[in-house]
C-alpha cells in the first residue's frame, strides 16, 4: 500500500511537473496575403470545409481547444502541427510554385479520397471535421479545378 | 487453373482496350516529333545508327557536359532502381531507391535556372514520401516524378538514351508515364498484375 501511494505521488509530481514546459502556439498575425483561401477563392461552404478540416494543422493558425494547455498534449499537437506544416501550409501556398502547388493539390485530392485525411486520430476529438460524402465530392472536385489552372 | 485463364482472357481484352488508346496517342507523338520517329524505328536497336546519330547530336552532347549533367546521371539512375523495384512491387526496395535518389538530387548543381530548382524541389519531395510510403502511396508520387524528371532532362539534357513509356490504365483510366533505360516495356504501375501494358511514348536523348 505504501508503495503504491509512493507511486502515485510521483506521477503526480510528474504530471505537475511537465506542466511547465514551455510550448510555441500556433497563431500569426502576419497578413496572409499568400493564404490559400484568399488566393484561390473557393466557394464559402468548401472554404469552410477547409478551415474547419484542415487548417488546424496545415496553416499557421490553429483554433485550439482547451485541453490543448495541458501536457503531454501540448507537445503532442505541437510535434503534429510542425509536421503537418513541413507538408503543407495554407497559410504560405501563394509562395509554392505552380509544379509544387499540383503536386500538393493531387495529394490533397487522393488523401481526401482515400480518407486519410483528415487524421482518424484527429477527427476523434473533432468531430466537425470529419468529412461527409457530399463534402468530399464538392471538395475534390473543387481541387480537380483548381488543379488545371496551374 | 481456370481462374487464370479467366484472367488472361480478362487481361486480353483490357489490353486490346488500351492498345486502341495507345494508337491515338502514337499518332499525336510523331506529330510532335515531326516524324523522328519514324526515322528511329526499326533500326535504334544497332549499335551503328546510334554512332550515325553522334554526328548530329555532338552540339547537344557538349553542352550537356556540364557539372549540372554530372549530378543528372545519379538522380536517374536511382530513379530506374525505383521504376523497377515498383516494376518488381517491392516496397522496400524502392522505398530505398527513393531514400537514395533525395541524396543524389543534391549532387545536382543548379547554375541560375530558377525552373530547376523547382523540379527539384517538387521532385525531391516525392522522393521522401516514396521512401516511406506503401506501395500504392509510392506509386502515386511515381506518376508525378516521372513527369519532373523528364521536365527535368528536356533542361539539363539526359545522361543517356532514355524511353518515355506510357500505360493509359492507371488510376482509374486517368493514366501514367515512366522513363525506362530499355524500350521493352515493363509497367511500374500494375507490377505482374499488368506487366507489359503500355507502349513508347519517345525516345528521350
Amino acid at each position: 500500500m505504501r508503495l503504491l501511494s509512493y507511486i502515485i505521488m510521483i506521477i503526480l509530481i510528474g504530471f505537475a511537473g511537465i506542466q511547465f514546459i514551455p510550448a510555441d502556439r500556433n497563431i500569426s498575425a502576419k497578413p496572409t496575403v499568400d493564404d490559400f483561401l484568399i488566393t484561390t477563392n473557393p466557394p464559402g461552404e468548401i472554404a469552410n470545409v477547409i478551415t474547419v478540416s484542415c487548417y488546424d494543422c496545415h496553416s499557421d493558425n490553429t483554433n485550439y481547444p482547451w485541453y490543448s494547455k495541458i501536457q503531454p498534449i501540448t507537445m503532442y499537437m505541437e510535434d503534429h502541427i510542425l509536421e503537418g506544416k513541413a507538408e503543407l501550409n495554407f497559410s504560405e501556398w501563394g509562395t509554392y510554385s505552380d509544379r509544387r502547388k499540383r503536386a500538393k493539390i493531387s495529394s490533397m485530392i487522393s488523401q481526401v479520397q482515400k480518407g486519410e485525411m483528415p487524421l482518424s486520430s484527429y477527427t476523434l476529438l473533432h468531430g466537425n471535421a470529419r468529412l461527409s460524402k457530399k463534402e468530399k465530392k464538392e471538395l475534390t472536385q473543387f481541387l480537380q479545378q483548381l488543379k488545371s489552372k496551374f | 487453373m481456370n481462374n487464370r485463364s479467366i484472367t488472361s482472357v480478362a487481361l486480353a481484352l483490357l489490353l486490346t482496350g488500351s492498345i486502341n488508346s495507345c494508337k491515338e496517342e502514337k499518332k499525336e507523338v510523331s506529330n510532335d516529333n515531326h516524324g523522328e520517329m519514324e526515322h528511329h524505328e526499326g533500326n535504334h536497336h544497332g549499335f551503328q545508327s546510334d554512332h550515325e546519330e553522334m554526328g548530329k547530336e555532338v552540339q547537344e552532347k557538349n553542352h550537356m557536359k556540364s557539372t549540372q549533367t554530372e549530378g543528372v546521371s545519379g538522380v536517374i539512375s536511382t530513379y530506374l532502381d525505383l521504376k523497377n523495384a515498383l516494376v518488381e512491387s517491392d516496397q522496400k526496395k524502392a522505398a530505398d531507391a527513393g531514400a537514395a535518389m533525395v541524396e543524389n538530387f543534391k549532387n545536382i548543381k543548379v547554375e541560375d535556372s530558377p525552373e530547376l530548382d523547382e523540379i527539384i524541389e517538387v521532385a525531391k519531395e516525392h522522393g521522401e514520401h516514396i521512401a516511406k510510403s506503401d506501395l500504392a502511396h509510392q506509386r502515386e508520387h511515381f506518376k508525378e516524378l516521372s513527369q519532373d524528371i523528364s521536365d527535368l532532362l528536356t533542361i539539363t539534357g539526359t545522361p543517356m538514351p532514355l524511353y518515355q513509356q506510357y500505360c493509359p490504365m492507371y488510376n482509374k483510366n486517368e493514366g501514367g508515364m515512366w522513363l525506362s533505360s530499355k524500350e521493352e516495356i515493363r509497367n511500374p504501375y500494375f507490377g505482374d498484375k499488368m506487366l507489359k501494358c503500355g507502349k513508347v511514348q519517345k525516345e528521350i536523348r
